[in-house]
């Protein structure tokens, strides 16, 4: 055999080989990390990508993975800037937050914030509490611990019990749009660390007054009931016209150079459809 | 010999011995363990009550860390706080203490504010009351005491509650020290427990009908109709007087049934052990000592030379295999006997006899006669000595030759065997010459002489179809009286003498006649 067939022999072995170690490496790509996408951080993500999820897997080829259930437990908005700081090629991921960042802290972290909408934070009281309404400022004055008593707002003689979820008390909204500050608030309150807890802790005292965020889906056994506010429910469109005070913005947040599957993801959760529905659902305000 | 010097006797004698060892041991072991079970029995009772103790002090250990896991759980100090210090409902804590800690064993739970409130267990009443006599707040100290409340002896473990280095009450759990712990310990161990109060029994498990009969130890035993019951208290660490005593009980009637059971166990023991010896004595004997016994009995009898017939065994064991040896190696001595036996015979044979003629020669006469003669002395009988000789034979073998003269002599032995009878002895004594031993008087010995002379000479000899006729004389005498003074060899030479002088006379008197003599008087049968 001359070294010119050999050369080509060599070729043509070559070329038909090709599809045999390309196909399982492409196999491996598809069911391996690298195509999966992780979210984490506060509680909404996983109530509304949950829902978006089946239809962006199947558009983009890709695995999303939320830790957003986990996040009823205590995982918040620290979680959801760990998660985004962690994306590098390769090992794409996101967070969720419920607080307008700082310039500061976006300028220092290299964060990309994308605005997903506006929820309204609930005031929950035990459901045995006669109390169905509360003007605002006396809302106000009941986590200042200005009003210790029911009777003062229309309910029984029993003393008020505040529960509290002091989450990123270094960054603007959310139960600042109730009370500024920490000092402000009463101090003989039970401090907590997850909305779940918030739930339980007003379940158990007949006294309790709490809030939480209005993607929080309750089990069927808790005690609790949703107040209006100076007779307003925390629905969207009390939302939207700025009557309802007590908000918090929820974004995803991004870290670095972002692939472009990512930031599909993210543009198509911001606008489609889905969203909308889900947003609808839990009366969240769109921001696009 | 008192006892026999056997392989099986002494195998008898072993088994023996081993089974009355057995017994021996057995028995002896009995009588120990009796004295040492009732020995212990009354040990066992203070160190069980003492593991009881132990058992009661690692429970309120447990009661303790339990008290401690409660008194430790942040948010239950935090409902406590608030509950507490804004007098909320208590509702609350008691939800958070049944999602908390529905799970921990405890009989009762009680949570005391400082201020006295009960958050937690305030029917308990009673428990609060010792709460408030046996802690002091102002203390703040964990601790454990018993008490005596509706639900009877109680151990109550104390933990004081802090919320942020504030003082806000104490936890305390207990544990009923009842009818359900009682019979749990009980079946531990192994005997009975009994709670008295003011010289009663007010519980017990040993039945109803102990409850409430008086209880007043005497000699650490209590005794009740037939039920006599040693006894031990158990001391309840942190008790009062006046609180219940709690008593170990272990009942006679118990132990000595396990005593007997025991003896149960170890005659069982003794009587299977002894089967199992007396089974391996009997296969022993069977497999063992048979065959020896047998191979015994044969070498006795090879020993005394005699060779039995000893067949092989089917046994492939060592004793089978020695049999076998020993039966092959009697066969093998039995035909080289038989082969001696034969040489033997042969030899003597060769020693006795005449190679020609077949007639004993002259040493069988000298060693028959002395028999002979001692025989008819005994019987008062004589001897009779005949003497023949061949007349003229050196002329046959100087006609005829001298193969001739030996067919001559043949011819003439066994005239001489076929005239005899069976008692009497023909010997071939020199060339020609022979000598017949005849049992009796001379007058026997001349007739018989005579019947062989005439016999002789009415058949002759045949040589080369050729009649040669032949004749012989004879000289008889016989043993004399004054010969029994002699020894036998001398009679014979004696009598010899005599009988040939009787044949030298007949020989002087023309040959082919019987002369015989006595006392002197020579008298010829042929004249």
């Amino acid at each position: 055999m001359t070294p010119a067939r050999l050369t080509r022999a060599f070729c043509v072995a070559v070329s038909l080989s090709i599809p045999f170690f390309a196909a399982p490496a492409r196999a491996a790509d598809e069911s391996g990390a690298g195509n999966v996408i992780s979210g984490d951080g506060e509680a909404f993500s996983w109530i509304i990508l949950d829902e978006l999820k089946p239809n962006l897997e199947h558009k983009y080829h890709r695995i999303i993975k939320l830790a957003g259930r986990e996040a009823m437990l205590g995982a918040g908005c620290g979680k959801g800037i760990k998660k985004a700081r962690e994306n590098r090629p390769g090992h794409e991921t996101f967070g969720f937050i419920c607080c307008p960042l700082t310039k500061e802290e976006i300028d220092k972290e290299g964060l990309t914030v994308h605005p997903l909408a506006q929820e309204a934070l609930m005031i929950l009281v035990n459901k045995t509490n006669p109390v169905d309404d509360i003007p605002i400022e006396k809302v106000r004055a009941i986590f200042r611990g200005e009003i210790r008593n029911w009777k003062e707002v229309g309910g029984e003689d029993r003393p008020i019990v505040v529960v509290l979820r002091p989450h990123c008390p270094d960054r603007p909204g959310h139960w600042k749009t109730i009370v500024p500050t920490l000092e402000q608030f009463r101090q003989d309150r039970l401090d907590v660390k997850s909305e779940a807890e918030v739930v339980q802790r007003v379940s158990d005292f007949r006294e309790g007054i709490g809030n939480i965020g209005a993607t929080f889906i309750f089990s069927p056994d808790e005690k609790v009931k949703v107040v209006k506010v100076s007779g307003l429910a925390p629905t969207a469109e009390n939302l939207k016209s700025g009557k309802y005070p007590f908000t918090q913005d929820l974004s995803i947040v991004t870290h670095g150079e972002i692939s472009g599957d990512l930031a599909s993801i993210i543009k198509d959760v911001r606008t489609s459809q889905e969203f909308r529905q889900v947003a609808n659902k839990y009366q969240l305000v769109p921001r696009n | 010999m008192l006892f026999p010097r056997t392989y099986r006797f002494r195998l008898v004698a072993y088994i023996a011995v081993l089974l009355a060892f057995l017994l021996a041991v057995l028995a002896f072991s009995y009588h120990d363990s009796r004295a040492l079970i009732l020995q212990q029995a009354e040990n066992n009772i203070s160190r069980v009550a003492q593991q009881i103790e132990g058992q009661l002090e690692y429970e309120a250990r447990d009661l303790h860390a339990r008290v401690k896991m409660i008194r430790d759980n942040v948010p239950l100090t935090e409902y406590l706080f608030i509950a507490s210090s804004l007098d909320t409902d208590a509702v609350a804590v008691r939800e958070l203490y049944k999602r908390q800690f529905g799970w921990l064993p405890a009989d009762r739970v009680v949570l005391l504010m400082k201020n006295g409130r009960a958050m937690l267990g305030a029917e308990h009443a009673d428990v609060i009351r010792a709460l408030r006599a046996h802690h002091a707040p102002q203390k703040r100290l964990e601790q454990q005491f018993y008490f005596y409340g509706k639900n009877g002896l109680e151990l109550v473990s104390v933990a004081p509650v802090n919320y942020r280095s504030q003082y806000l009450g104490v936890v305390a759990i207990t544990a009923v020290v009842g009818d359900k712990w009682m019979n749990a310990t009980r079946q531990l161990s192994n005997g009975h427990l009994i709670m008295a109060k003011d010289g009663r029994i007010i519980l017990t498990t040993l039945g109803n009908k102990w409850m409430g009969r008086a209880f007043a130890p005497a000699s650490n035993a209590v005794r009740a109709d037939d039920e006599e019951y040693l006894v031990r208290q158990i001391q309840l660490a942190g008790a009062d007087a006046s609180l219940p005593t709690l008593w170990f009980a272990l009942s006679r009637a118990e132990l000595t049934q396990r005593i007997n059971r025991q003896r149960n166990q170890m005659l069982a023991l003794a009587a299977t052990g002894g089967l199992g010896i007396l089974l391996i004595g009997f296969l022993v004997l069977r497999n063992f000592s048979r065959p020896l016994g047998r191979l015994v009995t044969v070498i006795k009898e090879v020993s005394e030379g005699r060779f039995p017939d000893f067949q092989e065994t089917e046994n492939r064991d060592e004793i089978g295999y020695l049999s076998n040896q020993f039966a092959s190696m009697v066969r093998r001595l039995r035909d080289k006997q038989e082969e001696i036996n034969k040489v033997h015979k042969q030899l003597e044979q060769l020693a006795t006899t005449d190679a020609l003629t077949g007639l004993y020669n002259r040493h069988y006469l000298y060693e028959l006669f002395p028999k002979l003669y001692s025989e008819a002395q005994r019987q008062g009988k004589t001897l009779t000595v005949i003497l023949s000789d061949l007349d003229k034979f050196k002329q046959i073998n100087d006609d005829y030759g001298h193969q001739a003269g030996d067919q001559a002599l043949v011819h003439f032995s066994r005239i001489l065997k076929d005239c005899s009878r069976i008692s009497d002895f023909v010997f071939r004594t020199g060339g020609e010459e022979f000598l017949i031993l005849v049992s009796g008087d001379i007058q026997g010995g001349l007739t018989l002489a005579e019947k062989i002379r005439a016999t002789l000479e009415a058949t002759p000899f045949r040589y080369d179809d050729s009649p040669i006729p032949m004749t012989a004389s004879f000289g008889v005498a016989q043993t004399e009286t004054e010969d029994e003074t002699k020894d036998s060899r001398s009679v014979l030479y004696s009598v010899s003498s005599r009988a040939d002088r009787m044949l030298y006379a007949a020989k002087r008197a023309g040959r082919n006649r019987v002369v015989s003599g006595d006392a002197g008087l020579i008298r010829a049968s042929r004249a």
